[in-house]
């Protein structure tokens, strides 16, 4: 009872001072901002891209897939975003090596298409996985904004959707709009 | 002062032993000359009488038709670590060292309102700088904090979600300007691979937060990605031990502290069901709009998605197993009108046979327009595999060796998922083993540390 009418003692001191967990501590001066807000945090563009569409392939998919990619592997042409279809697959290289890129495919014989000027849009949100819903949301918002998402990939913090530059202008937009604390 | 803070999860705190062990690391601190804080997880495993979800059921059983209101559950969950601090902070005080608990509002975390996944807002550490002052060790409850709000006397008690524990100590380091902040579980550190599948795994001695954060994201959970990226944002020094060995433990490091091309490890996930559902049968004006609604649907119903693949004639997702009876029901029967004068009007099918809701959703649309079918394709026993790397994956050819390794050690690849850390394949949870094996093997990365 003695203790409950001085607060917690310890040591023989009071020791009530800075514990209470209760509205009436003021905020301290050395109170430091810590997580990032959730959600988009940021969202930016990246530009210099193409990407390259393969299809018609039968047979063992797979082994084909190989025959057209160990060429490209070959010629030190460096890809990424690679997805697979159930009748070939798609990757993006650097613009630069784009020419390069049709010429290996060409010689491939493959059904291919590759489209230039492609930009990345980057949105970045801390911890994606433990906001239940939020790719898909990301995902379902970009797809509004009009943009027509080509490739899609994502690591702990952020997402990366291969599309055109217009339509990574207009997601960009779009997804600042609304996820207002977003920075540009 | 110099403090040091050191944080025990479940299984360092789970039996008598492991608890001796735990306070030992902590007398040891003590004797080195700095401030020991102390953050403990609730004890042991899921399952077991005291760990979270075991209390977590207390309320999920009382009416199993209606979800419990959040602010009671956080109250529930949050007992987990009040009763770990005050039995950690006894032991402390058996063996001779002045010890007292703390509960996250005492120590001074203060959080955003949302209950059961809260956000550090701040850190007030005066409590715990007095309590340092005054010869006692703090042992501080992890994975809770208080919402102050005006409503109720005294602070709201929220719970941090996961990884609340690693992200109650990184907090706190960065709020007392820690010498480091120490995760103590039950290996020695980072290994560069799961060591029940890769025996001989080393520890890495270093890694990056990027790095540890990726490896997190993609199945390893050895420390949460929100700890690091406090501990990032702040430059404390963060470290993963083994509370069970004397092992130096893996070092977290900013990337300017190590440069240089690397691979770090190979990493896999849990149980995933991919689903794919063939566009073919639409219009091609529509696919868009399908896309779109079946991914708001995704988010209205808070399902977390991996190796999205969009394409012209198809989408497809990875969900995890334990959700996907959930999301087979929501997608099942699911209507997709298109919008203007379209007369055509979209039915999914969610798994591999038609369910009787579908075919009665389909007798009542057939009078008002054509109804399509979109048949997800479901493969339910996959999993992700995943080669972590720093500077490396940009390099010709990498993509092209991990495929054809697998394709070679006849392992099907079902989709792929990059990214500048990661590269991920979709295979068959069969194959895990020898997938991990021989990726671990070609990138040598048994002889890494």
């Amino acid at each position: 009872m003695a203790q409950e009418q001085k607060g917690l003692e310890l040591a023989g001191q009071p020791f009530a001072k800075h514990l209470a967990d209760d509205q009436s501590l003021p905020m301290q001066a050395t109170e430091t901002a810590f997580e990032k807000a959730r959600g988009v945090n940021r969202v930016e563009i990246r530009t210099g891209f193409a990407s390259a569409r393969i299809g018609g392939l039968t047979g063992d998919v797979t082994k084909a897939r190989l025959a057209i990619l160990h060429p490209v592997f070959e010629a030190g042409i460096s890809f990424d975003f690679l997805k697979f279809a159930a009748d070939g697959m798609s990757f993006v290289v650097p613009e630069l090596l784009r020419e390069e890129l049709e010429r290996v495919l060409h010689f491939s014989g493959a059904e291919f298409e590759v489209k230039g000027d492609r930009a990345v849009l980057i949105i970045h949100a801390v911890n994606m996985r433990d906001e239940a819903g939020l790719v898909s949301k990301i995902v379902s918002q970009v797809i509004d904004s009009g943009a027509n998402i080509e490739h899609l990939g994502e690591m702990h913090d952020r997402l990366l959707m291969l599309m055109g530059k217009s339509g990574a202008e207009k997601a960009k937009a779009m997804i600042l709009a609304s996820n207002p604390e977003a920075e540009a | 002062m110099k403090y040091k803070v050191l944080k025990f999860g479940g299984t360092s705190v789970r039996t008598p032993e492991a608890r001796h062990l735990a306070a030992l690391k902590v007398l040891s601190v003590r004797e080195q000359g700095f401030a020991p804080v102390v953050v403990v997880s609730a004890i042991g495993r899921k399952g077991e009488p005291y760990a979270t979800d075991t209390l977590k059921a207390f309320l999920d059983d009382v009416d199993l038709a209606v979800e419990p209101d959040p602010r009671e559950m956080d109250l529930v969950m949050a007992c987990g670590e009040i009763l770990s601090a005050s039995v950690f902070a006894t032991l402390l005080r058996s063996l001779g060292c002045p010890a007292m608990s703390l509960r996250g509002g005492q120590a001074g975390v203060r959080t955003d309102g949302v209950y059961g996944n809260a956000r550090i807002l701040g850190v007030n550490p005066l409590g715990l700088v007095e309590a340092v002052e005054r010869g006692f060790v703090p042992v501080v409850c992890g994975f809770q904090g208080v919402w102050i709000q005006g409503g109720l006397p005294g602070a709201e008690l929220t719970t941090l979600g996961r990884g609340g524990s690693d992200t109650t100590a990184a907090a706190l380091g960065a709020a007392l300007r820690a010498e480091s902040v120490d995760i103590y579980t039950d290996v020695d550190g980072v290994k560069t691979a799961d060591p029940d599948i890769v025996k001989e795994a080393p520890t890495l001695r270093r890694v990056t937060y990027d790095e540890v954060a990726e490896i997190a994201h993609l199945g390893a959970k050895v420390l949460h990605p929100r700890a690091a990226e406090i501990a990032m944002k702040f430059d404390i020094p963060l470290w993963v031990k083994n509370t069970f060995s004397e092992e130096i433990g893996t070092e977290i490091v900013p990337s300017r502290e190590m440069p240089g091309r690397r691979v770090t490890g190979v990493t896999h996930s849990g149980k995933l069901v991919y689903l794919q559902v063939d566009l073919n049968n639409a219009e091609p004006e529509h696919v868009r709009d399908l896309q779109a609604r079946i991914y708001d649907a995704l988010a209205r119903y808070e399902v977390n998605v991996y190796m999205t693949n969009l394409g012209p004639t198809s989408i497809g997702f990875a969900v995890e197993r334990v959700y996907y009876a959930d999301v087979q029901d929501m997608l099942d029967a699911l209507v997709l009108p298109m919008p203007g004068d379209s007369r055509v009007v979209y039915l999914v099918q969610s798994s591999n046979e038609p369910s009787r809701a579908l075919e009665t959703q389909r007798k009542l649309l057939e009078p008002l327009g054509e109804v399509r079918e979109l048949k997800f394709e479901v493969n339910e026993g996959c999993t992700m595999v995943s080669l972590v790397a720093y500077d490396f994956l940009q390099q010709p050819g990498v993509f092209y060796r991990v495929i054809s390794l697998l394709d070679r050690a006849g392992i099907p690849v079902l989709q792929t998922n990059d990214s500048d850390y990661s590269l991920s394949c979709l295979i068959p949870e069969s194959e895990l083993r020898r997938a991990v094996a021989v990726l671990h093997e070609e990138f040598g990365l048994a002889t890494l540390s």
